[in-house]
């Protein structure tokens, strides 16, 4: 009974702390006041009795906390005093407190946002889609007569039926195909990505709709399905603002209206991590682009992916799909029936490869655990560094029976916090800095989380709380057995010997980290030279100030004249909108191309009469253009000439050709005159040759020159519809593309969509991976060199600290404070020249793995290390500076009385 | 922690509160008070330990605490012995009487 009442008792005095201490104070002013009353009617004075009575109560604070460990409240209590005088101290030193969360937070940042993607790309793969490391995209390698070895994930729709009917690899698989398609009409037109993909994508991932149902395996029969269409959860909101009475209604993709019958659950990309706006039949591709009947059973081509899940061991699978593969085979290509079948992760590309995403972004993990580990040894040192510094307190305490225990625990609390706040910060960081990490590295993911979700909380508070504990736990054990009882008794030489070991350990770490900024800054180096090298290299033609407006026209009435007709009436449309295009203010000239750089590749076989015997004499590139754009783009014609105004339609066939061209038909022979034959135009006619051209790169910034021909625009009618307008402007070309667009808003007949990009920014696709390398590698360089340089501070401020006895001394002995500053100076530049050493020959082993990412640079690049080692120096020098400086105030008289 | 000027047994002070409380429920100074006229002055009560001891008893269930105004119209908490304190007292008093007996023997041996 009363053990219930003295239970009750302490539970509700923990439960109300605030009261018990307000209850508390009121007894001891009650107390107080009664005892010097009693002084007062004893003849004291009012103040003095007052006093007396204080006086006679003692230590009130102290009483307060015996009455509390009374209370059993003590514990709780000691807790919350030790974590406020773990912020008192950690106040009092705010050069070490900022130091060490700044360490911490930027490197539990950096693991935070890496794991985010991480976790996405390659732990948890797409959403919504169950136990993603069963399943498999399907390839098929094939030999060529030339002896290389090709491998591709596009797969014919037969391969899919085959390896679901006739294999028992699979429990389920399904074939899909990313596309774009058109919404709206006109120059606003939209394009929406999209994916037709077979019924079975839904069963296979194991996706449940978020509305209505997917669609069945019969309305998608080849070869012509049902009109039906399961709409994307972002598509569903933004253009029906989430209505719930969309099942039913029609939905108009491209030219063509399909029924909404359910809308897929938030996030749902498929296997892909793209997004995607809607999910439709994988027969309504076919019956929209060519409605060929054979195309379920064709085993020509391939424009589909096939994933499955496994249902037995990856290379039975692999096997039995084989074997399948090469009996079934039917189509043209001898070097397909031995081709062979495999199955690889679903986050491969195309090409069967890891894509280069994932490997930046395992890297740049690798790098911030590593970076982690650094703060980590970091933080230690600071803590080790101030421990020491605070010794003769510790030892006061030791000596006034602390108890060890308690010494750690204080010790460990400070880490602790110290990781918490940084923990806490580093979220911070991450959120914005995941965010650009995602959006840099991989802009087509559909990310339907946070940078911060709970995933990635949980993992930050793990690695927080361990970093705190052992960060703390280290120094506190070095610290408190022996060192410090020792350091008192033996005045302030310690932690000499014994801290060889440890100082090693730390100061290779420090050199490893070091040498690892190095490479990362000498990284980002390379690949930003690669981005200057870019931005110098010669293309053939101007970007900047060329525009490109891909337009499409409403198709052609067939009923009219047959096919001449349709095409001199496209033709119609392209010049009447080339006049328009003329007249806006800041256009210098204009031009209408087919096949034009960025734009589209047109290769056509060709005939060169008396040079049919070279290899070469297979095909071009075929590009048709409109009078004035060699001008327009910026091409220069190195012999003979342009086309003139007149050229193309009636007259006699000419051509313009480019240098590689020349060189390999024409070797030192002059090409002008010559003739060469485009078959299939104007009846396999002799085209003159009036111009050599200079080379252009085409579609890709690495690529070798191959031969092309330019034809007058109209001279062969297969080259006109799908051409784009070319557009020379100024330099303000976003005025420009606001009047181009209105011209096109104004058109009649209306377009049905229209795009106007720079060839900047038609090329910019490619030059992204530089992009991202410069940036990821110069983030991650700048953050691991600011860690690095409070690493070398802390370790040489440890060094200041352990050594202040013997630099006193010194100095009381005459050396001067340049002396010392060399000495201490000499110790950090040391660690810093050995991780330049160390990072430079790093740098030189991966300079060949490196390599293949750089455009065109070479990857030992010794004016870039060299560069690189300079700016480390400087930042250790930097970094070693101040504590080496104040190790030079050590004051002798100090040091030596404080023996 | 021992008291400053040593003027009760070690040891003995809670069995001194509770015979106190038993007599009536009082305050804390009240206590110190009344130890101080039993005894004639020969004991004087350290505040320093008085409250802890009545904590101690609080958490023993040996008494409870209430709230009341005094004659001078003061609120004040007072303690009340419990049942359970009661037995305690009892208890603690046969064991110093036995205790103090033996000691009186032994001082007494010559």
């Amino acid at each position: 009974m009363s053990r219930w009442d003295g239970l009750w008792y302490t539970l509700r005095s923990l439960a109300r702390r605030d009261e018990a201490d307000r209850e508390m104070a009121d007894e001891i002013s009650f107390h107080v006041d009664r005892q010097a009353r009693k002084h007062e009617t004893q003849g004291l004075s009012r103040g003095e009795a007052r006093r007396q009575a204080l006086r006679e109560f003692g230590g009130r604070t102290r009483w307060r906390e015996e009455a509390r460990n009374a209370r059993g409240s003590g514990a709780l209590d000691a807790v919350e005093q030790d974590v406020r005088q773990t912020l008192r101290g950690l106040r009092r030193d705010p050069a070490f407190a900022v130091m060490a969360i700044a360490t911490l937070a930027v490197a539990v940042g950096a693991n935070a946002a890496m794991f985010g993607i991480i976790d996405r790309l390659l732990l948890r793969g797409p959403a919504h889609v169950s136990a993603p490391d069963q399943l498999a995209r399907l390839y098929v390698t094939q030999t060529l007569p030339n002896s290389r070895a090709v491998t591709s994930g596009w797969q014919p729709y037969v391969l899919y039926t085959s390896a679901r009917d006739k294999t028992s690899a699979f429990s389920a698989v399904a074939s899909y195909a990313p596309a774009r398609l058109r919404i709206g009409v006109g120059v606003d037109a939209r394009f929406v990505p999209v994916t037709y993909a077979t019924p079975d994508l839904f069963t296979l991932t194991g996706v449940r709709p978020a509305l209505g149902r997917f669609y069945t395996a019969d309305e998608d029969r080849p070869p012509i399905g049902q009109q039906v269409v399961v709409i994307g959860y972002r598509f569903w909101q933004r253009e029906y603002g989430g209505d719930t009475a969309i099942i039913g209604k029609s939905v108009r993709l491209g030219d063509r209206e399909f029924r909404v019958v359910g809308v897929a659950p938030r996030g749902f990309t498929g296997v892909e991590l793209a997004p995607v706006d809607a999910w439709l039949p994988m027969s309504a591709r076919a019956s929209g682009i060519d409605a060929q009947s054979n195309w379920a059973t064709d085993w020509r081509g391939g424009t589909a992916s096939i994933v499955g899940r496994l249902a037995v061991a990856r290379p039975v699978a692999e096997a039995q799909l084989t074997a399948m593969f090469r009996r079934a085979y039917s189509g043209p290509l001898a070097s397909m029936r031995k081709a062979s079948v495999s199955l690889r992760p679903i986050a491969y590309n195309m090409e069967g490869a890891e894509p280069p995403e994932i490997g930046v972004a395992r890297l740049l993990a690798g790098v911030a655990l590593v970076m982690l580990l650094v703060a980590a040894a970091n933080t230690t040192n600071l803590i080790l560094a101030r421990a020491i510094r605070r010794r003769r307190e510790l030892s006061v305490r030791v000596a006034l029976g602390a108890g060890r225990w308690r010494l750690v625990r204080l010790m460990v609390l400070e880490s602790v916090m110290i990781a918490l706040l940084g923990g806490l910060l580093g979220i911070v960081l991450a959120r914005s800095g995941g965010a650009i990490i995602r959006s840099t590295l991989l802009p087509d993911v559909a990310w339907s989380e946070m940078p911060i979700d709970g995933r990635v909380l949980l993992w930050t508070a793990i690695a927080t709380l361990v970093v705190g504990v052992v960060v703390g736990l280290v120094p506190a054990l070095r610290v408190s057995g022996g060192d410090v009882a020792s350091s008192l008794r033996a005045g302030r030489t310690g932690g000499g010997s014994a801290g060889n070991s440890h100082g090693v350990t730390r100061t290779s770490l420090q050199i490893v980290q070091l040498a690892l900024s190095l490479v990362l800054l000498f990284t980002a180096g390379l690949f930003v030279r690669s981005l200057r090298d870019i931005r110098q290299l010669d293309l053939g033609y101007d970007r900047g100030e060329v525009l490109a407006v891909d337009v499409e026209f409403p198709r052609p009435d067939s009923a009219g004249g047959g096919a001449n007709a349709a095409t001199l009436a496209a033709q119609g449309r392209y010049r009447d909108l080339q006049t328009r295009f003329e007249h806006v203010p800041g256009v210098s000239s204009t031009s209408i191309a087919y096949g034009s750089p960025l734009s589209s590749v047109e290769i056509l076989r060709i005939r060169v009469p008396g040079r049919d015997s070279l290899p070469q004499a297979k095909g071009a590139i075929v590009t048709a253009v409109s009078p004035g754009y060699f001008a327009t783009v910026g091409t220069r014609i190195v012999r003979g000439r342009a086309f003139d105004a007149g050229e193309g339609t009636g007259t006699e066939p000419v051509v313009i050709i480019n240098q590689a061209m020349a060189d390999a038909f024409w070797p030192g022979a002059e090409p002008v005159g010559r003739c060469v034959v485009v078959l299939g135009m104007r009846g396999d006619a002799c085209a003159r040759v009036v111009g050599v051209a200079r080379d252009v790169h085409h579609m890709s910034l690495k690529e070798p020159a191959l031969p092309q021909c330019y034809l007058p625009w109209g001279q062969d009618p297969r080259l006109v519809d799908g051409s784009v307008l070319l557009v020379r402007v100024g330099d303000d070309s976003k005025h420009v593309v606001a009047a181009l667009t209105a011209v096109l808003r104004a058109a009649v007949p209306g377009v049905r969509s229209a795009e106007i990009k720079t060839y900047e920014e038609l090329l910019d696709p490619q030059v992204r991976p530089w992009r991202v390398g410069a940036t990821l590698f110069g983030l991650f360089g700048v953050i691991v060199v600011a860690v690095a340089a409070i690493g070398l501070f802390s370790i040489v401020s440890y060094l200041v600290a352990q050594r202040t006895h013997e630099l006193g001394v010194r100095i009381a002995l005459g050396a001067r404070r340049g002396q010392v500053l060399r000495l201490i100076l000499g110790r950090g530049l040391r660690a810093a020249i050995a991780g330049a050493v160390l990072g430079s020959a790093a740098a030189m082993a991966i300079a060949p793995r490196v390599q293949p990412l750089l455009f065109d640079n070479r990857a030992r690049d010794p004016l870039l290390l060299a560069a690189v080692a300079t700016v480390l120096l400087v930042v250790a020098t930097a970094a070693s500076l101040w504590p080496s400086w104040r190790a030079t105030r050590v004051d002798p008289v100090l040091v030596l009385r404080a023996d | 922690m021992p008291a400053e000027r040593s003027s009760i047994v070690p040891g003995t002070l809670e069995m001194l509160v509770l015979k106190t409380l038993s007599l009536e429920p009082m305050h804390g100074w009240g206590i110190g008070e009344r130890i101080q006229q039993l005894s004639r002055d020969v004991f004087t009560v350290n505040q320093g330990t008085l409250y802890p001891t009545l904590e101690r008893l609080l958490r023993a269930g040996m008494i409870t605490p209430e709230w009341r105004t005094t004659e001078n119209n003061r609120r004040a908490r007072y303690y009340r012995i419990t049942r359970s304190g009661l037995k305690r007292l009892e208890s603690e008093r046969a064991e110093w009487a036995r205790s103090s007996g033996a000691i009186d023997l032994i001082m007494q041996a010559n």
